[in-house]
């Protein structure tokens, strides 16, 4: 279980997040929600350890996570899978995937989960050789998505997937992320587009201006017209 | 933004100097390093902007220096120039020269400026070598002496107020470009590229400016200690020397013409003390880039500066509030 | 002229390995080494103090050469260079390499003396000749070596888990740290790699620039020309740039004066930078300001 405990984070003088408390538990998928700006990606940020929070804590399981650097972080296990893909582009497809299995040594299981990863998106299996900055832009979040679950995560951090890909590829995530769950490992979903990630979300926070505005189950904030209206779009 | 107190701070400090060294010291050796602080001082604001303001280190400095220093002097050897003359056109053809080389790599990441500029301050002294016919090779060349009105300035004391005029003159010169338009495009290219490409600065361009105005400033300063030396040969602008000249702006405090000030006098007063020691000397000038840059990066004049403001908060009982 | 080309190429692939190691440093961490040639020839007198002082054999002086020279690489990167993104981080870093260049010449020199010395062991004699061409041992040793380690840094880059992180790091160092890649240790690793690749090329020069302190300083020249001409990214083009500025150095030698070495490579910096800012082999989109 991912626990976050009154975390405030600031960027100078920018107070993105502000007094945050979350848990993910295990085996489910969490949704963050919240218009750009909100403090959404710093949320997990703080979590894989690219900025340090200035207040609270953040634990998983029994380790507190805000004193370890972003490798250490990783190998525990949780992979943040950033906004805007972040693939690398000089390098090939395969060695993308290669590399998000850098923290892991046992070949066996890689190559399981590659197995399973590349049946999740057959459009990577085409595409092995290829240098990643030559896939359209859905391929390279497939990749993204791909690239974090070599890392075997116990919680993903996935940062507005379906942001810039059409909406059938939009689609095709929604499902992924549901077989991710059923494999084993909980979500924390951060999303703009509300539809998609409560459609497949057990349970959801709403940010504003880096506050929780609104938390309920999914189910709840579906039929809540507020959430659309005044906190996001 | 980076202010300093120009006009009054300089003229003061410009009068003091000017009534009080050379009546104390005469033309002993002490006026001759007086001397070459004021040199080194002109040479140190200029690399002061390209470093501190335009954030390129520039390594040839050895190189502009030589070329004002040799130029002056064939003009007034060969073509019987006068020094008045022969200084600004010298200063300004390296100082073009300084722009034109720094276009190309203004455009491309810091590195490129400081590979061309060592590659400029290597190949300078051997081109000099090479061209005997003007520069007469290793054995250098002899200017003739400045005049005034008719009245050679043989002395170092009377050298001393011509290098007093140039560096007052020229740092009022810098003071008003910093504080003008060159300087805040400069802060605003160095500080955020992209915003100042908005706002329809050439961050490429202001770059090349900025080397050229420190090329200007290095052969200033170079056409002055070719006077006051009355000699020049290739080996007085080898490459060692640019690092010298970094070290100064360095230890003094990359922003501010005070500091590039104080680096140049700190650095002319101990040179003597290990001159026999030209490897100590290497040691000490690196072992203090380094030091400076990890543990004081704005040198040594931001330390007067907040040692002055602590005192002053600590007069008022303020200090805590500070923190 | 099949001499001067040979020679040329012999000592622009010393070029090239020299070149290799400030490129792999700079892409991977973004700082440029100025004292890349200094390291190398404190590398080399470590051999040289090996040898002499300690009577150690020459193997096993010289793996005590390489090893120092890995371990300088780690330890400069370890102690000065600033990691953090604060926007003057690269420029601090480019004045201490600097500063570390001044510092490693001037303590070699009040160690060893500024006098040339021969290093005590090299390869003589002729390897093959026919004709007017002659391949010395030490060229032809030159040319084993420098095969087998471009093929060899090509190969880690490719094939192995340091070389996929250094790579990756290149190009995205915050998100390589997602993936469970320490900057630290791969940071490190380069620095390292760079210092060796820069130690092997200070070893063969030997006999043309003898030990001394500035035994480097052309070396480092030249070398940040192959650089250039690799676009400072790109490690074909960095190799190909080491051949070129090495046999242009041998042609100017012998058919125009061999004390213009440094102006030519000026200009031929100055003429890259106008024609092919972005390298040899460079795509178009390399890095601006
Ligand atoms: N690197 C940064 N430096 C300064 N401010 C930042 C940085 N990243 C984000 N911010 C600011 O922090 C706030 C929250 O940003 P972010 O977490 O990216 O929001 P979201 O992901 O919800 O769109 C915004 O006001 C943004 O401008
Ligand atoms: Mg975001």
């Amino acid at each position: 279980m991912l626990k976050l405990e009154n975390v405030f984070v600031a960027y100078g003088h920018i107070q993105a997040v502000r007094g945050i408390s979350l848990t993910v538990p295990d085996h489910s998928v969490v949704a963050l929600l919240g218009a750009n700006g909100a403090g959404k990606s710093t949320v997990l940020r703080a979590v894989s350890g690219l900025v340090k929070p200035r207040e609270g804590n953040i634990w998983y399981k029994e380790e507190r996570l805000t004193r370890l650097r972003p490798p250490r972080i990783a190998a525990l296990g949780i992979i943040h899978c950033p906004e805007g893909r972040h693939v690398f582009t000089d390098l090939t497809v395969d060695e993308n995937l290669i590399i998000g299995g850098y923290a892991r040594r046992d070949k066996a299981s890689l190559r399981r989960d590659r197995d399973w990863i590349l049946g999740l998106f057959p459009a990577l299996a085409a595409r092995l050789r290829q240098r990643a900055g030559n896939l359209s832009g859905g391929e390279q979040q497939m990749l993204a998505i791909g690239r974090a679950l070599m890392g075997a995560p116990q919680v993903l951090l996935l940062d507005e997937p379906s942001l810039g890909v059409s909406p059938r590829i939009a689609h095709l995530i929604a499902q992924v992320i549901g077989q991710i769950r059923s494999h084993g490992t909980a979500v924390l979903l951060v999303e703009q587009n509300s539809a998609i990630a409560l459609s497949v979300a057990d349970y959801a926070y709403v940010l504003q201006t880096g506050q929780i505005r609104l938390q309920g189950t999914a189910e709840e904030l579906r039929h809540n017209k507020e959430v659309e209206a005044s906190y996001l779009g | 933004m980076k202010r300093w107190i120009y006009p009054r701070g300089v003229i003061i400090l410009a009068i003091i100097l000017a009534i009080a060294f050379p009546l104390k010291f005469g033309t002993s050796y002490s006026q001759y390093t007086l001397d070459l602080i004021l040199i080194y001082g002109l040479l140190a604001v200029g690399l002061m902007i390209a470093v501190g303001y335009a954030g390129q280190v520039s390594i040839g400095q050895s190189a502009f220096m030589g070329l004002g220093a040799y130029l002056a002097t064939i003009l007034t050897i060969n073509d019987h120039w006068s020094f008045w003359l022969a200084l600004p056109v010298a200063a300004i053809g390296a100082g073009l020269f300084g722009y034109v080389i720094g276009i190309p790599a203004s455009r491309l990441e810091t590195v490129y400026f400081s590979v061309l500029t060592l590659g400029l301050a290597a190949a300078l002294p051997e081109a000099l070598i090479q061209l005997t016919s003007v520069t007469n090779g290793y054995a250098g060349l002899t200017p003739t002496y400045p005049t005034f009105f008719g009245i050679p300035l043989r002395t170092n004391a009377s050298f001393y107020y011509v290098a007093l005029a140039i560096l007052v003159i020229l740092l009022w010169v810098a003071h008003n470009w910093i504080s003008g338009n060159v300087g805040r495009s400069l802060v605003a290219a160095r500080e955020s590229p992209l915003a100042a490409q908005a706002l329809g600065i050439s961050v490429a361009q202001v770059k090349a400016l900025a080397l050229g105005i420190s090329a200007f400033y290095a052969a200033a300063a170079g056409v002055l200690l070719a006077f006051l030396n009355q000699y020049v040969t290739p080996d007085n602008f080898s490459v060692t020397e640019s690092f010298t000249f970094l070290a100064m702006v360095i230890v003094g405090g990359m922003n501010s013409v005070w500091g590039a000030l104080i680096g140049a006098a700190l650095f002319t007063v101990l040179q003597p003390l290990t001159a026999n020691l030209q490897a100590l000397q290497q040691v000490i000038i690196g072992a203090v880039m380094i030091v400076v840059m990890k543990f004081l990066p704005d040198g040594l004049w931001s330390l007067g500066r907040r040692t002055a403001r602590l005192t002053r908060l600590w007069g008022e009982g303020r200090l805590h509030a500070e923190r | 002229m099949g001499q001067v080309l040979e020679t040329g190429i012999a000592m622009g692939s010393l070029y090239s390995l020299m070149a290799l190691g400030m490129v792999l440093i700079f892409r991977t961490t973004n700082v440029v080494n100025f004292a890349q040639g200094a390291m190398a020839m404190m590398s080399t007198y470590i051999a040289f103090a090996f040898l002499t002082s300690l009577h150690w054999p020459v193997w096993a002086a010289l793996i005590a050469a390489m090893a120092s020279s890995l371990a300088l690489g780690a330890l400069v990167e370890r102690v000065f260079i600033d990691h953090s993104s604060r926007p003057s981080a690269p420029i601090a870093s480019l004045i201490i390499t600097l500063g570390l260049y001044s510092v490693l010449e001037g303590v070699a020199t009040i160690i060893w003396g500024a006098n040339p010395t021969a290093f005590p062991w090299t390869l003589n004699g002729i390897f093959w000749h026919r004709g007017h061409l002659v391949v010395s041992t030490n060229d032809a040793a030159t040319f084993a070596v420098t095969l087998i380690l471009v093929v060899g840094l090509f190969a880690l880059l490719r094939w192995t888990r340091i070389g996929l992180a250094m790579r990756a790091m290149a190009q995205d160092a915050s998100t390589a740290q997602l993936m469970g890649i320490s900057l630290a240790k791969i940071s490190s690793s380069t620095w390292a790699l760079g210092s060796a690749l820069g130690a092997v090329s200070a070893l063969f020069l030997l006999p043309i620039t003898y030990l001394q302190p500035t035994m480097m300083d052309t070396a480092l020249l030249l070398a940040f020309s192959a650089a250039v001409l690799g676009g400072f990214s790109n490690l074909p083009g960095t190799l190909l740039g080491g051949l070129i500025v090495g046999v242009l150095e041998s042609l100017v030698g012998v058919y125009v004066s061999n004390q213009l070495q440094n102006t030519v490579v000026f200009a031929l910096i100055i003429v890259v930078l106008y024609l092919r800012p972005q390298g040899l082999l460079g795509r178009h989109d390399i890095k601006k300001v």
